[in-house]
């Protein structure tokens, strides 16, 4: 999580500036594309949407041409059979700025049974914890059980390792969210 | 005596199962949240 698009150095939640709420998503390209990430965004998306404000924008940040241009593309796509300009903004990415603390894995911080596997991590590693992803995904009721299963079939882990991971899924779809 | 191999990589005991597999490539993906 973080915030980007804006002009402030160093915004923080308290002074935003012009910045956008946002979030990135470190994604193996061999597994996953960056089109496929683009249709989950355009199912909750409408390209037409004109921003309201600044702070809740949805909005697509490229990196380069090429996500551009799939950005563009995917937009078209998801205006269908509807006509007029493509209104939600697709920008180029500029500096992008970690938000603090407490909005990384938002749900997955309220439990400390699980934060407690966690406590040999430093802030960074913890926000780029696939494990961590996936536990937060679960309290948040956004990951099913079947889902982590086909996620650990993708590494080469122990069965040791992987009871270990299967047992903090358990825990954390016992916190899932009603 | 034996001196310790160098540039050997140690399968990180601190971080949980995949998390210390190193991704071997990495792409990023940006979204305004809306």
């Amino acid at each position: 999580m973080g915030y980007t698009g804006g002009s402030q150095p160093e915004p923080t939640y308290q002074r935003l500036g012009d910045h956008t709420e946002s979030f990135q998503i470190d994604y193996d390209p061999t597994r996953l594309s960056y089109e496929a990430l683009l249709a989950w965004f355009w199912k909750d998306a409408d390209p037409t949407e004109r921003p309201r404000n600044r702070q809740y924008m949805a909005a697509v940040f490229y990196a380069d041409e090429t996500q551009k241009e799939l950005a563009l593309a995917t937009a078209k796509r998801a205006l269908g059979e509807r006509s007029g300009p493509i209104a939600l903004p697709i920008l180029p990415l500029g500096p992008f700025y970690r938000a603090e603390d407490y909005h990384q894995k938002y749900y997955l911080r309220r439990y400390t049974d699980l934060m407690r596997e966690f406590s040999a991590y430093s802030e960074r590693e913890f926000e780029d914890s696939t494990v961590a992803m996936w536990l937060n995904a679960c309290v948040g009721g956004e990951l099913k059980w079947e889902e982590l299963e086909a996620e650990l079939e993708h590494f080469t882990l122990s069965e040791a390792e992987r009871h270990q991971l299967r047992s903090l899924a358990r825990a954390a779809l016992a916190h899932r969210r009603r | 005596m034996m001196k310790p191999a160098e540039n050997v990589e140690v399968p990180s005991t601190r971080l949980l199962p995949v998390d210390a597999r190193v991704a071997t490539r990495v792409e990023t993906a940006t979204f305004g949240l809306g």
